[in-house]
């Protein structure tokens, strides 16, 4: 493969144009606008109305690509269970999982929830005598704003329970690593947190407290009309609902200011930006190794790394950056979070606020790139770029980019190796492959070999070994070797581990097996 | 930049670099990878051999491993690493019956407890990567087996003390609570730390049989340094035998029998150290 020209320029074009919903968007609602006037089913000169018609078109364009790229692709960051469950906890990660399709699912529904409860009103209004609740009917613009008001309410909420989940996880994680100093001042920070981490009971106290204190008033004849009706009882428990869902949203909000976490990591958050400021790197990587420390995504764990890297850069200490860089690397395949914390939710939606202005700086720096790279530059720097590459997540450039470098060298081991473990983070299959190679290549090397080390003590049946090279900061070090293997021992040892990769990742190393 | 190479545990730990937090992260992997054991039984290729009724050491010799039904499996191996001390140390027949006779204790704890997946765990079976992250290897012979063999492998081979006990114990009770929750079930932790001991005592005494055997064809340096290791490990097997005296204050039979075998066990390290 690696001097093989697989580059399909029209599938990478079409792939880069779905990573730029935003951008492609505007594109195809300009056009879908131009067909619209075209066929005449759009007036010339349009009115607030039809503006919003195009709005909304926008809205299902992006929101169309916006899957695409989510489920066709990219890798998802999917929570699992932290436990088994059953079918109940299956279907609440699936939604958990799935926050788009809550919102598609909850914009398709709000317009028709507001025809219950306009319904429902009508029939208190009918049921009492009385005209006091007038009935609400929505036209085109109302529903187009109730679909997209439900949108970002079934994505946001959806978004928010996982978030709550995971920091009610992280903090389940950290108290079972400190259970021995679980003392009375912990308790108390653990209650404090406990405040912050569960809006979904705050919102059930709220609701549930709102709708008892109405049944209440209700019996006692102090609430409206002193009546006792089933119609009252629903709407107060619809009320009551509502109270709950504002709840939940406020909490949360109030988690975001309050929680410990957060508090912590705005504080390093401005710390780190006002010495980048004025220069002072030293100690804004030392904000930024702080903030790292608080638990966080796996998406934010890449951004850390990459900022990171870029405070070294501009300190001068490349080798740091590069390493940085590659840490961030090995994070982007991996799909399973752990824990957060609440201002996860607040940085992904400035993230995809922030979105395009990421694309016009990327858009920059390929000009930069394309300049310089008239220039002789070596290896070590072709390969930096790559890692900064995986910056803007541009797989499909970096993949283009590591084709070439091999291409250029077939018979670098190095450049396979960078190939394989690129491959590995990225979870594709031809990976193996890439080790084969580069293994194939260093067994040919005598100089190559004294780069492997034994693991255990000396010579044996069967010896592990892993590839130690001289300096290059890319190339993990974690290549484990197996030879002098009996061949049913390779078998039972290859289908075990075939199990441990499935279920425990990259905690759990794929050896290559060579023979002696 | 430093470029330490890939280490193994084992490595950190002769360089007084095993930190708390890497074996924590060790302890829960071992956790995880006993329950992805529990979950693809069917599917891994598992040995039973504590079971099996027949012992084949490692010299080759068949013993019968059970007597009356019951396994003596430990007991077997236990007189395995004996036989090979004795080749180098000439321990004696007596010595090594006596030796057999009051590891019972040892074995049955041992046999009677829930096994889990093994897949020897010692220090050198883990590596740590560029990032810290601890990583496993090593699949080659899986069996059932008490998990506390695991668990005293991660936390006492090697040549060094690198947690006290209390760490130790810290660390045992993480395991506990990490399968507690994980198995959604109790497990007695007075019996827990009882079997521990007794594990302990046997991986200490089959370490001690492995070094032997090995220091024979070794350089004088790694002699030395392995005569050093044997001490350390003898001197370990009978700290397990004082706690487990201890705790066996209100069993009169039980207490007699862990002295007999410390008294035994002490023999044995005069007669190898000497």
């Amino acid at each position: 493969m690696s001097g093989e020209k697989r580059d399909i320029d029209l599938g990478l074009q079409l792939r880069e144009l779905i990573n730029s919903p935003f951008f492609t968007g505007l594109g195809t609602t300009s056009l879908t606008f131009m067909a619209l006037l075209e066929l005449d089913l759009l007036p010339q000169t349009p009115t607030g109305e039809d503006a919003l018609k195009v709005m909304g078109i926008y809205f299902a364009e992006t929101l169309g690509l916006g899957l695409v790229k989510e489920y066709v692709l990219k890798n998802r960051t999917i929570i699992k269970p932290d436990e088994p469950g059953n079918l109940a906890k299956k279907l609440k990660y699936s939604v958990l999982n799935n926050p788009r399709l809550a919102g598609i699912a909850s914009a398709l529904c709000l317009p028709g929830l507001f025809n219950v409860y306009n319904n429902m009103l009508m029939w208190v209004d009918k049921t009492l005598g009385t005209s006091v609740y007038p009935p609400f009917n929505p036209n085109n613009v109302t529903t187009l704003l109730l679909g997209t008001i439900g949108y970002l309410a079934g994505y946001l909420s959806v978004e928010l329970a996982k978030s709550n989940e995971l920091v009610a996880r992280g903090f389940r994680e950290y108290r079972k690593r400190h259970y021995e100093e679980d003392k009375k001042e912990d308790k108390i920070t653990n209650f404090y947190n406990s405040l912050f981490e569960h809006p979904d009971r705050a919102a059930l106290i709220a609701g549930g407290g709102y709708f008892l204190k109405n049944m209440v008033d209700m019996y006692n004849g102090i609430g409206l009309g002193s009546q006792v009706s089933p119609a009252l009882t629903a709407m107060w428990a619809g009320f009551s609902v509502a109270v709950a869902v504002f709840t939940y949203f406020g909490w949360s909000a109030l988690s975001w200011a309050f929680h410990p976490n957060s508090l912590s990591l705005m504080k390093n958050i401005l710390s780190r930006d006002f010495n980048s400021l004025f220069h002072r790197y030293e100690q804004a990587i030392k904000d930024q190794k702080e903030l790292m420390e608080i638990p966080t995504t796996e998406a934010n764990e890449f951004r850390n790394h990459l900022r990171l890297g870029d405070l070294y850069l501009n300190d001068d200490k490349l080798e740091q950056a590069v390493d940085e860089y590659y840490k961030a690397m090995g994070l982007i395949n991996k799909k399973d979070r752990s824990y957060t914390n609440p201002l996860d939710v607040v940085s992904s939606i400035a993230r995809s606020l922030t979105e395009m202005v990421g694309e016009i700086s990327y858009l920059k720096e390929r000009v930069v790139e394309s300049l310089s790279q008239r220039k002789e530059i070596d290896s070590k720097v072709r390969l930096r770029r790559i890692a900064n590459q995986t910056r803007h997540m541009e797989l499909i450039n970096a993949d283009k980019k590591i084709r070439e470098e091999v291409a250029s060298d077939v018979l670098n081991p190095e450049a396979h190796l960078f190939y394989a473990k690129f491959l590995s983070a990225v979870g594709d299959r031809l990976a193996e492959k890439e080790y084969e190679r580069f293994i194939s290549l260093i067994m040919d090397d005598p100089e190559q070999v004294k780069n492997f080390e034994r693991i255990g003590p000396g010579p044996s049946r069967r010896e592990i070994l892993t590839y130690v090279p001289e300096e290059d900061v890319f190339l993990d070090r974690k290549i484990v070797l197996v030879r002098n293997q009996e061949k049913r021992m390779i078998d039972d040892e290859y289908n075990a581990l075939k199990i441990f990769n499935k279920e425990l990742g990259e905690r759990v190393a794929k050896p290559i097996y060579v023979k002696s | 930049m430093e470029h330490s190479g890939q280490k193994t545990l084992y490595e950190l730990a002769k360089d007084g670099r095993l930190s708390y937090p890497l074996l924590a992260e060790t302890v829960d992997l071992v956790c995880d990878i006993q329950m992805v054991g529990e979950k693809h039984r069917d599917e891994l290729s598992i040995e039973n051999v504590i079971d099996k009724e027949k012992y084949i050491s490692g010299r080759g010799i068949i013993w019968p491993n059970k007597i009356e039904g019951k396994s003596i499996y430990f007991i077997n191996k236990a007189r395995d690493a004996l036989n090979i001390i004795s080749e180098h140390h000439r321990l004696g027949k007596q010595l090594i019956d006596d030796f057999g006779g009051s590891y019972g204790i040892v074995n049955s704890l041992l046999v009677e407890y829930p096994r889990e997946l093994y897949k020897d765990s010692n220090l050198r079976n883990f590596l740590v990567g560029n990032y810290g992250e601890v990583v496993a290897i090593d699949f080659e012979r899986l069996m059932l087996m008490p998990p506390h063999l695991e668990l005293v492998k991660v936390l006492e081979s090697g040549a060094r003390e690198y947690v006290n006990e209390k760490e130790r114990n810290g660390l045992i009770m993480r395991y506990i609570l990490t399968m507690e929750h994980l198995k959604k079930e109790r497990i007695n932790q007075e019996q827990f730390f009882i079997v521990y001991d007794a594990a302990g005592i046997h991986n200490h005494v089959s370490v001690v049989g492995y070094l032997t055997d090995y220091s024979a064809v070794a350089q004088p340096q790694q002699r030395l340094e392995m005569g050093i290791e044997t001490a350390q490990h003898f001197r370990r097997a009978d700290e397990h035998v004082q706690r487990l005296d201890q705790t066996y204050e209100k069993d009169p039979k039980a207490k007699t029998e862990i002295r007999e075998l410390g008294k035994v066990i002490r023999e044995i390290e005069r007669k190898v150290t000497k």
